[in-house]
């Protein structure tokens, strides 16, 4: 299933401004103004200028925040986002009760308030870095949707369900039952997109440091419907009993 | 969500013949005929004649075994192959008393306790799902083994011929976190609500409570407890405290409706867009007033 783009021209423009451009001019302007967010609960906030605000828009990291605040707009990031635009970008620093937070000190307070979220920031880093643009899939009951461009020029084509390695089973994996497989499959069928499984596996490393993550590995699965049908290997004409020729 | 009746005459056809009628009426045939099922894998295959036959398809107890171009299988005695469930042949078998089952390969006839550990070997979950079968066969819904959805079960208000299914169900043990793989997860509630919205159904979740009872015997089922929950999208319109209570259908839910530390925002429509009366007629006043432009401008193009 390629991509569905929202009208004409559409991946022209998507193609006359890739999101890698995007994100390195956020990258970029973030820098510049040494940005700084605010963990707070299960959010990273951040208070930029306009321009940084629509290189955010247009590189859909964040989501806007409506406040009486003239002059900056305030954005609410996810924990893997805060993460990403801090770790792997390297242009946000990340504060929490007024002490910044160096990536070694924010890694236990991700943890803390997200027990799996090791996995889930590698599914999303992973993602991210192949240029596409991650937001949550929880609508279509999956961890993430992906998008090639920004929503507004095309449908997500991905929804993606991170999986985990056996031994951390416990209570957060999906698909261990053929139920939840044909659950997801049908829904993704129902929205048009693909079910994209995402194998993380930690390796025997531990999860103490986000230098781990790097010895992590991400294995991509779809998982879609077989149809019979259209899986012959060939098509061969047979002749029936009044001596039609029919196709099998 | 009310059942969705399959044309105008079928809820009158089921309520003049209810399925309790039908089960009993199966019930009895099979004790008369002192009927015997044989154990073959996970299913129970049995022999039955045409009466047995239309009982059985009328009562939705197992499914006859079909050729290639799906057309049941009658044998030389004139009858019917039908192959059965463990749920399905143990509820018979257990619960109504009127199916024997023997052994498929020696014939040996099978108490009820070795049926029970045999299914139990076949399928570690088999007492909670056995337990949440025939809590719901008990009260007369028509409980089959969902393929098409994403459940354990499928549960009808009488004959899928007469009433789409109203509930898929899905089993959850309580406090035994190893068998539970399903709604543990926020995506896989919002996931699966979603479907059951797709295709017109309600999710009801059968939480089977052991209560410190084990699963050694089929008397251990007794001491089960099995609470029913449904779980729907609440909607802030309808719930308000003014709103009539006629349109408001409570539904519980013991599931979190969001997890603590949930990570990813997602944008979630609380409520269906609903059009008032005055959108509709500003509508049809532009549309109007547009038909007389054009009316017009036709009008003077053929003047000229």
């Amino acid at each position: 299933m390629g991509p569905r783009w929202k009208g004409r021209g559409f991946k022209a423009k998507a193609l006359a401004d890739p999101m890698s451009k995007i994100v390195l001019q956020l990258q970029s302007s973030l820098n510049q103004s040494n940005c700084e967010g605010l963990l707070c609960g299960c959010s990273v906030l951040l208070s930029v200028e306009a321009e940084q605000a629509d290189l955010l828009n247009r590189s859909c990291f964040g989501e806007a925040m409506v406040t009486a605040e003239k002059d900056k707009q305030w954005f609410e990031l996810s924990l893997e986002e805060g993460f990403y635009l801090s770790y792997a970008l390297k242009c946000l620093r990340i504060v929490e009760d007024k002490c910044l937070k160096s990536d070694e000190q924010l890694w236990p307070c991700m943890k803390s308030r997200s027990a799996l979220f090791p996995y889930f920031y590698k599914a999303y880093c992973h993602l991210r870095m192949k240029n596409w643009v991650v937001m949550s899939g929880i609508t279509y009951g999956a961890d993430f949707v992906a998008y090639r461009h920004h929503p507004e020029l095309v449908h997500s084509e991905y929804a993606v369900i991170v999986s985990l390695e056996e031994e951390e089973g416990g209570a957060n994996n999906r698909l261990r039952v053929w139920s939840d497989v044909h659950c997801a499959t049908r829904l993704c069928g129902g929205v048009a997109k693909t079910l994209l499984v995402l194998d993380i596996s930690r390796n025997g490393h531990s999860a103490d440091s986000p230098s781990c993550l790097e010895s992590y590995t991400v294995k991509e699965r779809t998982i879609t419907r077989w149809n019979p049908e259209q899986c012959r290997e060939d098509h061969t004409m047979v002749e029936s009993e009044n001596g039609a020729k029919e196709e099998i | 969500m009310g059942p969705r009746w399959k044309g105008k005459d079928a809820k009158a056809k089921a309520l003049a013949d209810p399925m309790s009628s039908i089960v009993l009426q199966l019930q009895s045939s099979l004790v008369q005929s002192d009927a015997q099922g044989f154990l073959c894998g996970c299913n129970v295959l049995l022999e039955a004649g045409p009466k047995q036959t239309d009982l059985l398809l009328r009562a939705c107890f197992g499914e006859p075994i079909k050729n290639l171009s799906g057309e049941p299988i009658i044998n030389k005695n004139n009858k019917h192959w039908f192959y059965f469930g463990m749920e399905e042949a143990f509820f018979l078998c257990n619960s109504l008393k009127c199916l024997k089952i023997l052994d498929g390969l020696d014939n040996c006839p099978k108490n009820d306790q070795e049926l029970f550990q045999y299914m139990k070997s076949k399928k570690t979950t088999f007492p909670d799902s056995y337990k949440a079968y025939s809590h719901l066969r008990l009260k007369n819904w028509v409980v089959m083994y969902d393929s098409n959805y994403c459940a354990d079960f499928v549960a009808y208000r009488h004959h899928p011929s007469l009433v789409h299914s109203e509930f898929v169900v899905i089993l959850l043990s309580e406090g035994d976190s190893e068998s539970n793989d399903r709604l543990r997860v926020w995506s896989d509630v919002r996931g699966t609500k979603r479907l059951c919205k797709v295709i017109k159904k309600a999710l009801l979740v059968l939480s089977v409570d052991k209560n410190g009872h084990d699963a050694t015997s089929p008397s251990c089922l007794e001491g089960y407890t099995v609470t029913e929950h449904t779980i729907s999208r609440w909607s802030p319109e309808q719930c308000h405290e003014d709103h009539p209570k006629d349109d408001w259908e409570p539904s519980s839910s013991s599931v979190p409706l969001m997890p603590s530390g949930t990570t990813l925002r997602s944008k979630v429509a609380l409520a269906p867009r609903q059009v008032s009366l005055d959108q509709i007629f500003k509508a049809l006043v532009i549309f109007f007033w547009t038909i007389v432009v054009f009316g017009f401008g036709f009008a003077l193009g053929k003047l000229l």
